[in-house]
């Protein structure tokens, strides 16, 4: 059989994608990039400003002292230049590549065998990929601002609570390709190496976390978390056979639940063998519950009198996505941090289980597929085991042993104090506004806290941080302390290049994967789904936020 | 999956003969045309939604890809 189509429509993919790369580097498309990277372009003009007005500073000077005008020095680039740049390396890579392997399929014809076969995979690729540049580069920007612009006006981001960033686009867009345009014969190989590159961005997820970062948050947020996390994953695989949900949908639908919504239901999805109709329905169910408790949490919070800290631990154990938890925290305390913070603290250490469902999902799944019969569990699992799951578990203790990046990160930022430049810290300015700060700090672990950050200008310890971060938020502190708090706090957490780097690649091959998991998911396949994960999704999301909530309203006013 | 396309419809005879047996010839195009269409739809490598042979191959592929891209990150940028 020959798989390979002679369609032009390789080589013209490559070549609309070389045009893109030109249009950056050549400045052309400069007011579409502005449009979507505002933030960008704005600084970027600040600084060539800057820098311009340096310039005839130094030339006026030389001029007024009678000597020659100094050599102009060419400007840094900046981050808007950095996201053309890195569009435009992008697009002659990979622009390049398709339109040679485009010529050659339309001058060379092709013959029945390997090179056949794996020559056929490009033009579908270049298809998913195609698409996954116009969410990525796009749409992903495009809703974010939009999103903002209409904060004001709504009172919250409809693009960060709605989820609308490239991974729900991606399948998005890949639905409406399939069911509005199909897709085409030429990309029908292509398209099956969407799951291939889904999992290997769950195994590059393992560089991302840190088991040392559970370390460092409270023994109670670990316990509670840890009960209501594996509670509603053991819930979801207990009530989704009796309901007759197949065991993919089960065991996508529990890691959502249980986890922290959509990127746990991508990273479990390859797991447990799901269709992509499996994560449609999933992420349907979690971002619909979810926006709801968005809406309901901060109201009955109010109703029930809860403090910071007690509605900061509810939301961050009973909603169930991750972006929804910032909403719910901000809506219910708009100008106070404590909220924010034990909030986020809970949703850290949610995440922090994911490792432990994926080992777990897949010994369920392997043991439910092997059928009812009684079976050797130890043998199923050497035959069925996905093992890219050992590649994720692998990744993910090298880099809890500090291999990418120092141990304690999450998600590529850390906290040291050794590390801070000495331009980085704290002027005399702002150790002038601290120490008028000082009476005002009641707490005697604070005003400690803030003497030691005045006696050495910079932060020492992360305890250090966490007490001062709360401090910032205190009424009556006056601005110039605040902000010398908010550069100490910057000053102290760095970004490693390493993890922002493999962010990338693991947000490139999710983008890939889900597009093309997107283009599998027909109507037809939605209405063989039917509503059953909406209603496990439902029925345990509720148990898990009246379970959280007895919990919270019992011991979090006591312990934390 | 749904692919479009496929076989292109195979070119109708514009003589057909006579009645009966215009329709015997068109259920055997008709038959034929459906043979190609399932044929099509199996991958004789690679499964419906891989183009590995396997679940197991198309994990160790995506182990070993993640792991290169891991340590060739690595050891592009640095710790």
């Amino acid at each position: 059989m020959v798989y390979t189509h002679r369609s032009p429509a390789l080589l013209i993919i490559g070549i609309v994608i070389l045009a893109w790369g030109w249009l950056n580097q050549s400045g052309t498309a400069d007011g579409l990039q502005a449009w979507l990277h505002p933030g960008a372009y704005k600084e970027q003009k600040q600084d060539a400003d800057k820098h311009q007005a340096a310039e005839k500073a130094a030339a006026d000077k030389a001029a007024a002292e009678g000597k020659p005008a100094p050599e102009a020095k060419a400007m840094k680039p900046g981050k808007f230049d950095g996201v053309k740049q890195g569009q435009a390396n992008f697009a002659y890579i990979f622009g390049g590549i398709f339109s040679v392997i485009g010529l050659l399929i339309l001058a060379v014809r092709p013959k029945e065998g390997h090179l056949d076969y794996y020559i056929s995979i490009f033009p579908g690729m270049a298809f998913i990929l195609s698409i996954a540049f116009v969410v990525r580069w796009g749409l992903d920007p495009m809703f974010a601002n939009w999103g903002k612009a209409a904060q004001p006006t709504l009172g919250w981001n409809f693009a960060t609570i709605l989820n609308l960033n490239y991974v729900v686009l991606g399948i998005v867009i890949g639905m409406i390709v399939v069911n509005v345009l199909r897709i085409p014969a030429w990309a029908g190989n292509g398209v099956r190496t969407a799951r291939f590159f889904l999992k290997t961005g769950v195994v590059l997820l393992g560089t991302l976390y840190s088991a040392a970062e559970l370390a460092q948050l409270g023994a109670l947020s670990v316990v509670m978390i840890g009960v209501f996390v594996l509670g509603s994953v053991w819930l979801v695989l207990l009530a989704g056979p009796r309901i007759n949900a197949t065991n993919s949908m089960t065991g996508v639908l529990s890691a959502g639940v249980g986890v922290c919504g959509v990127s746990a239901a991508v990273a479990a999805s390859p797991v447990v063998n799901a269709k992509a109709v499996d994560i449609a329905f999933t992420l349907g169910t979690i971002l619909l519950w979810g926006v709801l408790c968005m809406f309901i949490f901060p109201t009955v919070g109010h109703l029930l009198d809860m403090g910071p800290v007690q509605f900061g631990a509810w939301a961050g154990t009973g909603i169930l996505n991750s972006a929804q938890v910032a909403g719910a925290a901000l809506a219910f305390d708009p100008n106070g941090i404590q909220t924010l913070k034990v909030a986020e603290i809970f949703n850290i250490t949610r995440v922090l289980f994911l490792p432990l469902i994926v080992v777990w999902l897949a010994a369920w799944y392997v043991k439910r597929e092997a059928g009812a019969q009684k079976v050797d569990l130890g043998k199923v699992l050497v035959a069925k085991f996905p093992v890219f799951v050992l590649g994720f578990i692998g990744l993910f203790i090298l880099s809890s042993m500090g291999m990418f990046a120092p141990a304690g990160h999450y998600q590529g930022k850390y906290f040291s104090s050794t590390e801070i430049k000495e331009d980085k810290l704290l002027k005399e300015k702002d150790l002038a506004a601290l120490q008028a700060a000082l009476p005002k700090v009641a707490k005697p672990e604070d005003n400690k806290a803030l003497q030691d950050l005045i006696a050495n200008k910079k932060l020492d310890t992360r305890d250090q941080d966490n007490l001062l971060r709360g401090v910032a938020k205190m009424e009556g502190l006056d601005k110039g302390a605040k902000d010398a708090l908010g550069n100490a706090h910057k000053a102290a957490w760095h970004d490693s290049k390493i993890i922002r780097a493999y962010r990338d690649w693991i947000a490139w091959l999710f983008a890939f994967g889900l597009t093309g998991l997107g283009m599998q998911i027909t109507v037809a396949s939605i209405k063989q789904a039917g509503g059953k994960p909406l209603i496990i999704g439902s029925i345990v999301g509720l148990i898990k936020a009246l379970g959280s909530l007895v919990v919270v309203l019992l011991f979090v006013r006591e312990f934390v | 999956m749904r692919v479009n396309g496929g076989c292109p419809p195979l070119p109708r005879p514009l003589s057909l003969g006579g009645r009966g047996e215009r329709s015997e010839l068109l259920r055997n195009i008709i038959g034929l045309e459906n043979i190609m269409a399932e044929e099509e739809k199996k991958f004789e490598r690679g499964t419906q939604l891989s183009i590995f042979v396997s679940d197991r191959f198309e994990d160790v592929g995506a182990l070993i890809a993640a792991c290169l891209i891991a340590f060739g990150v690595l050891l592009y940028i640095g710790k």
